[in-house]
């Protein structure tokens, strides 16, 4: 397997892959503009080319993609995209205390390691993973995303019930506009624009960047963010001493990933909670500037590249919107992905492998070489900068759809998550909720059609191992955030 | 009686309690509604539901703390009555600034909105070195003009 991945490195993949690097971190670390957007344009404009060389800028452009969502996450606490919104938990309050350089870095090495388990993964377990993917009735699709709204606990430091308000909130706004099951319209009051639901990247961008806005003139703050950014300095030897955490961390990003549906966001969260209730001494609570969240949650969003690789190669379904792409971009060609890839066209599999081994090396080459510089722009002062975050939002907002409507609905839960800010409600679970929303629903419903009874379902649970396994999951989830259950364990420590 | 409502958490609990009966409301008049478990209403009465218990708990504690707290809450809330108003002031100023910004896109095009829309914007918020002003307002939109449509092929306002 080595050998054949090595034979398809050549001098026009390096440079592809490399270029389409570029085009990833630039793309992903401006919030409005999506790597699946990105994607989506590119397998147009490679449409003439061959397919070994589509998909080697293609991968380029996915792997960092995905991490450079984290950069704007970590200097200015807007999300260049769903999956980064757990990394702001931590990277923006280290960028407050003169750390961001620091925080880029690990961000940076992290998701470099999480790519790289998540391909090895892809090229050691592809097989087996996708057929436990296979085993995923609705039922535990909808267990796992109320098992990832139960983890929200982790990501509200002070008020469990806070936390789950805001999910809820969440799950009404993804609840808004047309239903996938029966087509029913659903809370659009009569509005043509709201038919379509609410955009996801307009929300994200309302939430993190225009709320932030609100907020900072609230506040009436307009002094630079920080006095400093820290050196920029690559360093291994303080990485390294995280790598059980990343490779853990990656590990669950990758079978996340595997999961159709379930994405960068689900195993972030997942990944961040798991090491909130684990790690013994964190540099710093968590929420308030830690590495190891950053480290959780980036290592296991970039795994999910390899993971959401799985089910699009193996049986031909797309792991994340991305890779839904992707597999537009090997009809077009006239490939089936599917089981018979690997015995039809295995020096393409290979290449993909190939292609993302050397993205994420070029992506940690840019993200010690020029990432680190964008860190000064913290030190401008936010009565130039808070201003011109705002015209970015919009400009994100209106390049979903090229919509006004949409920056409307921006500016509008915006002005809410102001609201619910002010008021110590946590921003993160509204859009965890809004992305596992869309996934929730028809999963609950579908359950039903196999057990056409609450109590029926109820007892199904406790007849498949994995269901009952994330039953478990969540109760054990829900009950750690009571003191109660907290003073039992240590009664018995 | 008159700091049930002076108690922000009442507020809290109250308005989301108004909120889950809404859900809950509309969601029972969806179609096959208690007839079949494919129904559209069933999900958003789920999470109404738990928004329900959720706000009824708010709503208790804020009553905890009325019980435990009485006057100190009026205290602070008349303390902090003036910096609130002018804070919210602000906000809702640069909320209707970029209601108005929204509003010219269409009319004047990205250029030269933007460049209005951040020559006032930095000017409320303190900015006055005349320079900043000008430079950021004008390089701004220019800059961002060619990187998004030029090299990104992205359509603006």
């Amino acid at each position: 397997m080595i050998i054949d991945v090595i034979q398809q490195i050549s001098p026009a993949l390096i440079g592809l892959v490399f270029l389409g690097t570029i085009s990833g971190l630039l793309v992903g670390s401006i919030p409005g503009l999506s790597v699946t957007m990105a994607t989506a344009i590119l397998v147009t404009v490679t449409y003439s080319w061959s397919i070994e060389n589509a998909m080697a800028l293609i991968m380029g452009l996915y792997v960092a993609g995905v991490f450079s969502g984290a950069v704007s996450a970590i200097l200015i606490n807007i999300p260049g995209a769903p999956a980064a919104v757990i990394t702001k938990l931590d990277g923006f309050p280290m960028t407050e205390r003169g750390e961001g350089a620091k925080a880029l870095w690990i961000a940076t090495f992290q998701s470099f390691i999480g790519s790289l388990v998540g391909l090895i993964l892809l090229a050691l377990l592809a097989k087996p993973i996708s057929n436990i993917a296979l085993q995923f009735s609705p039922l535990d699709y909808f267990l796992i995303a109320v098992f990832g709204l139960s983890a929200v606990g982790s990501l509200t430091a002070e008020n469990y019930t806070k936390g789950l308000i805001s999910a809820i909130i969440g799950l009404f706004l993804s609840s808004i506009g047309r239903e996938s099951i029966m087509g029913t319209t659903r809370f659009s009051f009569g509005i043509t624009n709201l038919q379509a639901g609410i955009n996801l990247i307009a929300a994200l961008i309302g939430l993190f960047g225009f709320a932030e806005v609100l907020t900072q003139i609230y506040k009436s703050s307009y002094n630079s963010i920080a006095k400093k950014t820290g050196k920029i300095k690559a360093d291994f030897k303080g990485a390294i001493k995280y790598l059980p955490l990343s490779i853990r961390s990656s590990i669950i990003g990758t079978f996340i990933g595997a999961l159709p549906g379930c994405g960068g966001p689900v195993a972030a969260l997942i990944s961040y909670d798991s090491a909130k209730k684990t790690v013994k001494n964190p540099s710093c609570s968590f929420g308030e500037g830690a590495e190891e969240g950053i480290v959780a949650s980036e290592a296991a969003n970039n795994a999910c590249v390899g993971g959401a690789l799985i089910p699009m190669l193996t049986l031909g379904i797309p792991g994340d919107a991305v890779t839904a792409v992707i597999l537009a971009a090997f009809l077009v060609h006239g490939l089936n992905p599917g089981p018979l890839l690997f015995s039809e066209s295995p020096e393409l599999f290979h290449l993909i492998l190939a292609g993302g081994f050397i993205g994420s090396i070029s992506m940690l080459i840019l993200g010690i070489t020029i990432v680190p510089r964008l860190s000064k722009i913290v030190l401008i002062p936010k009565k130039v900068l808070l201003p011109i975050v705002a015209v970015l939002s919009v400009i994100g907002a209106y390049a979903v759809n090229n919509s006004l409507f949409d920056v409307l609905v921006m500016m509008i839960i915006g002005f809410i998550g102001f609201l619910l800010k002010k008021n110590n409600y946590p921003i993160a679970p509204i859009v965890l909720a809004l992305v596992l929303g869309d996934m929730m629903d028809p999963s609950f419903r579908r359950a039903f059609a196999y057990n056409p009874s609450i109590s029926e379902l109820f007892l199904s649970i406790f007849q498949r191992p994995i269901s009952l396994i994330l039953f478990i999951m969540i109760v054990l989830s829900v009950l750690s955030n009571f003191n109660f259950f907290k003073n039992i364990f240590k009664f018995k420590s | 009686m008159k700091n049930l409502y002076k108690n922000s958490t009442f507020v809290q609990g109250f308005i989301f309690f108004l909120f889950a009966i809404f859900i809950i409301v509309n969601a029972v008049q969806m179609r096959g509604f208690g007839e079949s478990f494919m129904s559209p209403g069933l999900f958003p009465a789920l999470f109404g539901g738990v928004l329900l218990i959720l706000s009824l708990n708010l709503l208790f504690r804020s009553f905890k703390e009325i019980m435990k707290n009485n006057s100190n809450d009026q205290i602070s809330f008349e303390n902090n009555k003036n910096i609130n108003e002018r804070s919210f002031f602000n906000v809702f100023i640069v909320l209707l600034l970029s209601l108005s910004y929204l509003w010219i896109l269409n009319r004047f095009g990205f250029i030269i909105s933007t460049m209005i829309y951040l020559f006032i914007f930095m000017f409320y918020i303190g900015e006055r070195r005349v320079s900043y002003l000008i430079s950021v307002a004008v390089l701004t939109p220019l800059i961002s003009y060619v990187i998004f449509t030029i090299i990104l092929g992205v359509s603006l306002p």
